[in-house]
């Protein structure tokens, strides 16, 4: 699924995002979580996406980390601009949504974004 | 190639953390290392990088990169671990509740960092831990 096909579902806002290409990856899985810990543990697929409610640095660097270069924030969530500033810095796409984890979670998996298998 | 790089980790400092693992990732990526492979260096640094901060007093991570070898050391200067068998199991966590809030103390940390790596080495006493990490670049 493709950055413009997810902002439209979720009805979301792109709050950061790479200057170049930003439809040309398919995301193909997700993992939601607001735990950084479980995700560090988890999280070993490419082409994934991060959706959490945890509105900090850590899930930035999580993200970093784990070569996940899209997240969602569930909640309505309102970022910091040191995050957004960190998120431009690593090319990473940023996108908030009112909707919560569940509901976002249950739209993406409706359209084909497959879960990790742990 | 033999290169050492080494930062200072700062007790408490959430602002900070991660920037460390994160130099070393955009390091690791620059001289040609598998995506897998600086993934499971990097998963282990930020683990070894989180600790220090929320668990010690301050400390030090160090990574020493050489031809076919990539060793990763965390020194830090106390309190220790006061059963490391019991922070070895998944689920342990002496975290508080602000930590867990930050989205960390899950008690997953050690047993990542033992998981991602080649080898896994941990010595703990009140002045402080050290954990050794190393993996074989193939």
């Amino acid at each position: 699924m493709k950055i413009i096909d997810i902002v439209q579902l979720i009805e979301g806002k792109l709050l950061t995002f790479p200057n170049q290409n930003i439809n040309e990856k398919e995301y193909l899985k997700a993992f939601a979580c607001d735990l950084m810990s479980d995700c560090l543990a988890y999280v070993n697929v490419d082409n994934c996406l991060l959706i959490t409610g945890l509105a900090n640095q850590q899930a930035l660097r999580t993200a970093e980390m784990l070569d996940i270069d899209c997240i969602i924030f569930a909640r309505g969530k309102k970022l910091s601009k040191e995050m957004l500033e960190l998120a431009k810095e690593n090319n990473m796409t940023l996108i908030a949504t009112q909707y919560t984890l569940f509901e976002v979670s249950g739209l993406l998996y409706q359209a084909g974004i497959l879960a990790l298998k742990i | 190639m033999n290169i050492k790089f080494e930062f200072d980790i700062y007790h408490d400092d959430y602002q900070r953390a991660g920037s460390a693992s994160s130099e070393i990732k955009k390091y690791l990526a620059q001289i040609g290392l598998s995506p897998k492979l600086i993934r499971k260096i990097v998963i282990s640094s930020y683990e070894a990088e989180m600790n220090v901060v929320i668990h010690s007093f301050g400390g030090k991570l160090k990574i020493e990169i050489e031809d076919n070898h990539i060793s990763l050391t965390s020194v830090d200067t106390g309190p220790g671990i006061e059963n490391i068998d019991l922070a070895l199991t998944e689920g342990y966590s002496t975290a508080s509740q602000k930590v867990r809030e930050m989205g960390f103390g899950a008690g997953m940390g050690l047993p990542n960092m033992k998981k991602n790596s080649d080898t896994f080495e941990i010595e703990s006493s009140p002045k402080g831990s050290i954990v050794k990490l190393s993996w074989v670049i193939v």
